[in-house]
């Protein structure tokens, strides 16, 4: 790529300061516009963990957006578990590293209000991404509003369960604010219902055998229950053998689920889950690198605070679609043709 | 009935069985649901067998007075070996080998860090803990290892969902390792050893036993418990995710006291293993069924952890005051 990008005044003194340190380290003292022209922009992508399937797809479209703008380094790094903490302390290696930028998802939000405005202190870029630190001095979130997201699961739930009945409620983990604005946007929906009573939360811990077991346990003790309403889907990522509660019960409790992803979506097609609502993983990754790439590269570049994502809604209607979806999305290369999006320019 | 309550303090796991009782008499009260076939067999069971199994390994260690922390890191880092063998196209007979060797290998670096470089267990284990933790995310980079749907991974499902005359295959396989280490550990020269190596290590060694073999044998065996928990487990989740069974050390460690085995060393029972492990699964399974929030989950399992605890060292006292 050719070198043509402006830096205003003091950006420039300061970029040629730390080149021409790093160039005497070197002992290229003399040549600090080459290491200037070699300028990489690093931008860190952190999920709140690793393993958790829907973030595969952010890990792919970081990549393919860092390949396609050429001068970028995209790292992807997290703690190994789903906790704020030790994401703190993610956060705090890399403004050591002093990457250019970082977008974060927060697994809880007081923890990493520190770090992330120690962060920005440092001249790092860093916005968050799909559960948001709304205290912190970050000035972009780009993900679904998850209270509305909650809604979207209470008025999908009244949909399928009609106006009356017991909802249970399940969640991931307590602490996690995401999770919290989703049941609340579920209950305040449910609760212009009269006819409508909820019991729960009920939590999983994000644990995939924990939560076969407690959607194997609520179906047992509550068959006259009109719907489970889960505001974290990982009960459905794994096998359906494993949830025999749930094939017995055959829809008569109905499903509303989180997430749209692969596994969960043979439960829509054989009646057990009634709906699942998602969010556009691959922007996660793509979009996040899109924002930080452009706040980096432009001093002009305004967003809003709140950058709003997709929303899809998976229901028996539309399931052989996102199957086809899936199946083309099993490579990264498959995955960017079938979530293909435009990058997000400045607002 | 004096008699009994006499006979039934000098049983060491007594105080345990007394908590099971009253916990599951309290949950069958709160909820019609709780004592069906089903739900014991198909839910309570089902999901404390992966704890109780990993618990027997764990017991035998504690036993001989040391300690595995591993045994979380050992059960995910099993059934990530054995689900990965399985997508590569080789038999089942074969994953469940290299899950179970996955598991006796993370035993045997236990073992070499406690006896060949005098590691203090709780060290030596906290270390593997992260070790195998982290090969299990490093290998397959953070994503779920999901057997194909053919011969092999049917039959592998099958191992965490199938059931003989409704009895889940789990708690089967729960059941017989119960036999054969309560055998093991009662009936046979290398379970007085292991006992005599948790009461009195150095009057172990001037008996001229081998204690670094005998502590060798402990970890291998912790590790293969836990590799038979992890492949069962993941058996049943029907995926391999980097982070199963993570922070289930604790889980297994608290069944294996509240079941009576001691933190010092010498003292503790495979029943009482079994029995602490069930207790903290009708916890678990009878707080949904009462419909409580989950919210107070962490509250209820603390307290009926300390209650059993405390329990347990009352029956330890008018056992002493029976023999005195």
């Amino acid at each position: 790529m050719p070198i043509t990008r402006q830096f205003t005044g003091p950006v420039r003194r300061r970029t040629l300061l730390r080149a021409g340190t790093l160039a005497a380290g070197a002992g290229l003292l003399a040549r600090p516009s080459i290491v200037r022209a070699a300028k990489r922009y690093s931008i860190a992508v952190i999920p709140k963990a690793l393993d958790n399937p829907v973030f595969y797809y952010a890990h792919y479209g970081a990549q393919k957006r860092a390949a396609e703008l050429g001068d970028v380094d995209a790292i992807w790094t997290a703690s190994t578990t789903s906790d704020a903490s030790e994401e703190a302390q993610v956060l705090s290696g890399l403004v050591s590293r002093h990457v250019d930028g970082m977008a974060v998802d927060a697994n809880a939000p007081q923890p990493l209000i520190a770090p992330i405005n120690q962060a920005i202190a440092a001249g790092i870029k860093v916005i968050t991404w799909d559960s948001d630190v709304p205290e912190s001095k970050r000035p972009i979130f780009y993900g679904v509003d998850s209270y509305k997201m909650g809604q979207a699961l209470g008025e999908q739930t009244i949909k399928f369960m009609g106006e009356s009945g017991t909802v249970i409620l399940v969640s991931g983990g307590p602490g996690a604010t995401n999770l919290n604005a989703r049941l609340k946007g579920a209950t305040d929906t449910l609760a212009k219902y009269p006819g409508v009573k909820t019991l729960g939360p009920f939590f999983h811990y994000d644990d995939l055998v924990k939560a076969q077991e407690l959607t194997n346990n609520l179906l047992v003790s509550h068959p006259d229950a009109g719907a489970l309403l889960i505001v974290a889907g990982v009960p459905f990522f794994g096998k359906m053998s494993a949830l025999p509660q749930v094939i017995k019960n055959k829809g008569k409790v109905k499903i509303i689920s989180t997430d749209v992803l692969a596994p969960e979506l043979p439960f829509v097609a054989d009646g057990y889950v009634q709906a699942l609502v998602g969010q556009d993983y691959w922007g996660w990754g793509y979009q996040s690198v899109s924002i930080l790439y452009n706040l980096l590269t432009d001093p002009h570049c305004n967003y809003p605070a709140l950058v709003p994502q997709a929303m899809p809604v998976v229901t028996a209607d539309n399931v052989k679609e996102w199957i086809a979806k899936w199946e083309q999305a099993k490579t990264p290369e498959g995955a960017a043709e079938a979530f293909k999006e435009p990058p997000i320019g400045c607002m | 009935m004096r008699r009994l309550l006499a006979e039934l303090v000098l049983v060491p796991w007594a105080g345990v069985l007394v908590g099971l009782v009253v916990v599951a008499a309290v949950v069958s009260v709160m909820s019609p649901y709780f004592l069906t076939f089903g739900n014991i067999l198909g839910n309570v069971a089902l999901y404390f067998s992966w704890f109780a199994i990993a618990g027997f390994g764990e017991a035998l260690v504690m036993i001989g007075g040391g300690l595995d922390l591993s045994v979380g890191s050992a059960m995910g880092f099993s059934g990530m070996i054995a689900a990965l063998v399985l997508t590569a196209g080789l038999p089942l007979w074969l994953a469940i080998l290299a899950g179970l060797a996955a598991g006796a290998f993370v035993g045997f670096v236990n073992g070499i860090a406690v006896t060949r470089l005098s590691l203090n267990p709780f060290i030596a284990t906290l270390a593997t803990l992260g070790i195998f933790r982290g090969i299990s995310y490093g290998i397959v980079q953070g994503q779920a290892i999901t057997p194909a749907s053919n011969a092999a991974g049917t039959e592998f499902a099958a191992l965490g969902t199938g059931a003989l005359f409704h009895v889940p295959a789990p708690v089967i396989v729960m059941i017989v390792l119960a036999v054969l280490l309560y055998v093991a550990l009662n009936h046979t020269p290398f379970g007085r050893h292991v006992y005599a190596l948790g009461g009195n290590e150095g009057a172990t060694r001037l008996l001229g036993l081998d204690v670094r073999r005998l502590k060798m044998t402990v970890y291998i065996i912790s590790g293969l418990t836990a590799a038979i928990g992890g492949i069962l487990l993941t058996a049943r989740a029907g995926t391999a995710l980097p982070d199963a069974a993570e922070g289930y050390e604790l889980q297994v460690i608290a069944g294996v006291i509240i079941g009576g085995v001691s933190l010092a060393g010498g003292q503790g029972t495979i029943p009482g293993v079994l029995i602490g492990a069930a207790l903290l699964g009708v916890i678990s399974n009878g707080i949904v069924l009462a419909g409580l929030a989950g919210y107070w989950q962490q509250l209820i399992t603390g307290l009926v952890i300390a209650a059993a605890a405390a329990l347990d060292v009352l029956r330890q006292r008018l056992a002493y005051l029976r023999a005195a």
